[in-house]
């Protein structure tokens, strides 16, 4: 794929939903975002990490803030261009091109209209392979990378650096600034360079919600059987089939949490979550936990959805699918399994097999 | 073995948890306990014995958990009794109350818990469950060991004891203390029949969706139940933990036997001490001695002034109506209309007397004569079949006058009986002519010579239709359509018994004097006469 045209946006916001896992934001905001941005801009031209210069500097962007807050208060030009033009005074020299951070349909489009309004093309990559709720959650730390410098761009042209600090502590942080921000805001992170990208190994991000998103919208509903191009596209397992029975949602640290209790043939089914899915379970037995992607398709469209947006007597299909091999890690775990979220429960992939790496002596 | 054991249901059921909520598993509520644990981590509890109850604190698991659903499972699969958990302000998803029902494993939520203090709660009744009857036993011998005040000590206390709702109901079924609800739930479940029979014993009768426990109280152990205690059983009282409520309760109702039988020799006492007062009264009108002043006056007795009598009789009662305690409520439901008096037990029944100042204020009998009237219907109307009847006196100044005005009101009851109304008060001044018939109906012989007079019709009639219709008919001045429409017959069926009657009695209706002593047999003939004699 080399380039995200207006034809493209359908599919890649679709398919980023799959990596939202219940979370990333509603996808018609993206598709909007996005559309305007290339109709105004012409298409994004999407470049491999590897075809740019090794040193050329890349401006990583992910959209901070809740996505409801977001519907209200889209990022404008100002900011993109102040992101910009704070992370390139910092490392002194200029951005060759926008790497988005993770992968949900609102910070796919993001980072691609960041692209279009800046007139840089955007690496077919990104830094987490899936959504995850926060910014230090990423490959690139995984391997070492510190997070800071972090910028964040308010949609009141406020602008907030932490320049240095514990990955962990500067993710509180975050998102201590939100409210005064207006909690929306264009993030950037990591000092990083095309090079680093091409070490990391995290290609075709964009790419794959495109043929994941081509994927879905091939998928005739009714029958679970109508899934097949999707599951196959996405590697995944369709879990069950079920009724929304009941969604019990708090927020009362900040998180929005909840408990899904879903009614299937094979008895009750529940999904916590904290933004997105996190742990399915069957009777008191883990189906699949995070890092694995958890998602519910609306059995009636076949369109994948936001957990706090379910109905109750919804009929749903529960589906998991795998994620990038190095969160399956010891340390992957340590920073994205299940304990990490502060669940007492031993990671499960998607397939229903544990995790070797985390059953051995911790 | 086959020792006695207790389910969860039975151990929450004792209170000793403060507030708890039975969040799912509710079918489990009957597997027996056999032990209760403290919880660290959910992964032990496959390891723990059939028949535990694993309590966790919040710091272990708390129930809108995922990790409770995990500990359900297990838990199901080991075959637990229960799990005991700390409830947060955040809701139990459905799926877990849902998992606790699948697996029928009581899932409990407590508020506030310190699982090494439930499990030290709960500890005894698990391992001998004979102690949560001792203690309600225990209980039951502490608070009753000197009788109840009154019916409302007796029900508070006993509902104290057990933790359930009491009511206490007199034999013929009505409430008389502690919680209507208990008393609404048995309806007409026990027939008045049965708790006025002979040989009351304990017994359980199913109310509803409840079982209630009855108990006889008896001041005569061979006699009938003067009460019975009625409590609500709790679900759990079964086995071995039904036995000593039953005996908490024995132990209440003759506490409380104790108390009506003392009760009732006090009120003997105070009206044998008043009927000795008024006998010397009466004896020497002109001269009381200076102590009889004194103690009638620290009764209240006025002995200066115009006296009002007036003198109660029961014309008839059944056999549960007690007679000695009709004095007190008599005087309760005179005192409800503004005559304050004591009355005094005769041998023909109960007198008092109201005194006013001048001779003016007594003058007029009827407001007197109304509030008797409505205080004995009001005392009938709490028990049926009992009829009272009542004759006024008329007002006689000073201390012989009470005997004067006494002698008068006794005359006007005579009267009063032969009326045949509910709360008959006949007042002797009413009509003059009235006092000749109290002459008449007064003396025995006359009476008997009545009864000879309409002994055939008796003996054609027991039922006693004949002589009632004779009465109606002369009472009607001879007319059948009258007596009739009274009697709710027609003049042809009149007019057939009268010929009967005509043909039966060794009288000639045609002849003014027999016409008239029949008439005065007839009002007199039925009565049940009590003669001072």
């Amino acid at each position: 794929m080399e380039q995200v045209a207006e034809s493209a946006i359908d599919d890649i916001v679709r398919g980023a939903v799959h990596f939202g896992s219940g979370g990333g934001g509603e996808p018609h905001l993206g598709r909007q975002l996005l559309t305007a941005a290339v109709r105004q801009y012409g298409p994004v031209p999407l470049v491999q990490a590897g075809s740019l210069a090794p040193d050329a500097l890349v401006l990583p962007v992910v959209s901070a803030g809740a996505p409801y807050a977001l519907l209200e208060k889209a990022h404008g030009v100002h900011e993109a261009e102040a992101l910009r033009a704070a992370v390139e005074a910092r490392a002194g020299r200029e951005c060759a091109a926008v790497l988005p951070v993770q992968l949900g349909s609102a910070n796919v489009a993001v980072p691609l209209a960041v692209a279009a309004r800046l007139g840089l093309p955007c690496l077919d990559a990104d830094l987490m392979r899936r959504t995850l709720p926060s910014i230090d959650m990423t490959l690139l730390r995984l391997s070492g990378h510190p997070v800071p410098p972090i910028t964040l761009v308010g949609c009141t042209g406020a602008l907030v650096e932490f320049s240095s600090g514990d990955g962990a502590v500067l993710g509180e942080l975050l998102r201590a600034v939100m409210p005064g921000l207006g909690l929306v805001a264009l993030a950037s992170a990591y000092e990083v360079t095309a090079g680093a990208c091409a070490r990391l190994g995290v290609d075709g991000s964009i790419s794959d919600c495109a043929r994941i998103g081509a994927a879905l919208g091939a998928v005739s509903p009714g029958s679970e059987a109508g899934y097949a191009p999707f599951l196959r596209a996405c590697g995944g397992r369709m879990l069950c089939t079920a009724t929304v029975a009941e969604l019990v949602q708090h927020s009362t640290d900040g998180w929005p949490r909840g408990v899904v209790s879903l009614n299937t043939p094979e008895g009750f089914a529940r999904i916590d979550f904290q933004n997105e899915n996190l742990i399915v379970s069957r009777s008191g037995t883990v189906l699949a936990t995070v890092p694995d992607l958890i998602s519910l398709a609306d059995a009636e469209t076949g369109s994948l959805l936001q957990t706090t947006d379910l109905a109750l007597g919804q009929e749903v299909h529960v589906i998991a699918g795998p994620v990038d091999d190095r969160w399956h890690t010891p340390e992957g775990l340590d920073m994205v399994g299940p304990r990490a979220f502060g669940y007492a429960v031993d990671p499960v992939r998607f397939d229903g097999t544990g995790d070797l790496t985390a059953a051995g002596p911790r | 073995m086959a020792s006695p054991s207790v389910n969860l249901g039975q151990l929450l059921d004792l209170g000793l948890l403060k507030r708890y909520e039975v969040l799912g598993g509710e079918a489990g509520l009957r597997r027996p306990v056999r032990v209760v644990v403290v919880g660290s981590t959910i992964h032990e509890i496959s390891e723990l014995a059939a028949g535990s109850v694993v309590v966790f604190g919040r710091e272990q698991l708390t129930l809108d958990d995922l990790a409770m659903d995990i500990a359900i499972r297990l838990a199901g699969s080991a075959g637990l009794s229960g799990i005991i958990a700390a409830r947060t302000p955040r809701q139990v998803p459905l799926v877990t109350r849902r998992l606790a029902d699948r697996f029928a494993l009581p899932l409990i939520g407590v508020d506030d818990i310190a699982p090494a203090g439930v499990v030290a709660a709960f500890d005894p009744y698990v391992r001998a469950p004979e102690i949560a009857g001792l203690r309600v036993l225990g209980d039951a011998a502490r608070r009753f060991q000197r009788p109840p005040a009154n019916a409302n000590a007796l029900t508070s206390s006993l509902s104290a004891t057990l933790g359930e709702p009491v009511a206490l109901i007199d034999a013929e079924s009505r409430f008389v203390a502690g919680d209507p609800e208990v008393h609404a739930l048995l309806g007409t479940c026990p027939t008045a029949e049965e708790l006025g029979g002979p040989h009351p014993v304990a017994v359980t009768v199913r109310a509803g969706e409840a079982d209630v426990l009855l108990q006889p109280v008896q001041v005569d152990p061979a006699g009938l139940a003067v009460y019975w205690i009625a409590v609500r059983l709790p679900g759990s009282a079964a086995g071995v933990l039904l036995e000593p409520i039953r005996r908490a309760v024995a132990i209440a109702a003759l506490s409380f036997a104790v108390h009506v039988a003392g009760d009732a020799v006090r009120v003997e006492r105070e009206h044998r001490r008043r009927s000795l007062l008024l006998n010397e009264i009466l004896e020497q009108p002109d001269d009381p001695g200076r102590r009889t002043v004194e103690r009638a006056t620290a009764l209240g007795w006025r002995l200066a002034g115009w006296h009002t009598a007036v003198q109660v009789q029961v014309s008839h009662a059944p056999s549960a109506v007690r007679l000695s305690a009709l004095g007190a409520e008599l005087e309760e439901q005179l005192a409800e209309r503004g005559v304050t008096v004591t009355l005094v037990e005769r041998a023909e029944g109960w007198v008092f007397w109201s005194t006013a100042e001048a001779e003016a204020d007594a003058a007029d009998p009827g407001p007197l004569t109304k509030r008797v009237n409505t205080a004995l219907a009001a005392v009938e109307a709490e028990h049926p079949g009992l009829r009272l009847c009542a004759g006024v006196g008329g007002a006689h100044a000073g201390t012989a006058g009470i005997g004067r005005s006494a002698d008068q009101a006794r005359q006007a009851v005579l009267l009063a009986r032969t009326t045949r109304r509910p709360a008959a008060v006949e007042h002797i001044d009413a009509v003059s002519a009235r006092r000749l018939l109290a002459g008449w109906y007064g003396s025995a012989p006359l009476r008997g010579a009545a009864a000879d007079l309409l002994a055939p019709l008796q003996d054609a009639d027991p039922s006693g239709e004949l002589v009632r219709t004779l009465r109606c008919y002369l009472d009607c001045q001879s007319s059948a359509k009258a007596a009739g429409d009274l009697l709710g017959v027609h003049r042809n069926t009149v007019m057939q018994r009268m010929d009967r009657v005509t043909q039966l009695l060794p009288a000639d209706l045609d002849d003014p004097d027999d016409r008239l002593a029949v008439h005065l047999a007839a009002r007199a003939v039925d009565v049940q006469w009590e003669d001072p004699a």
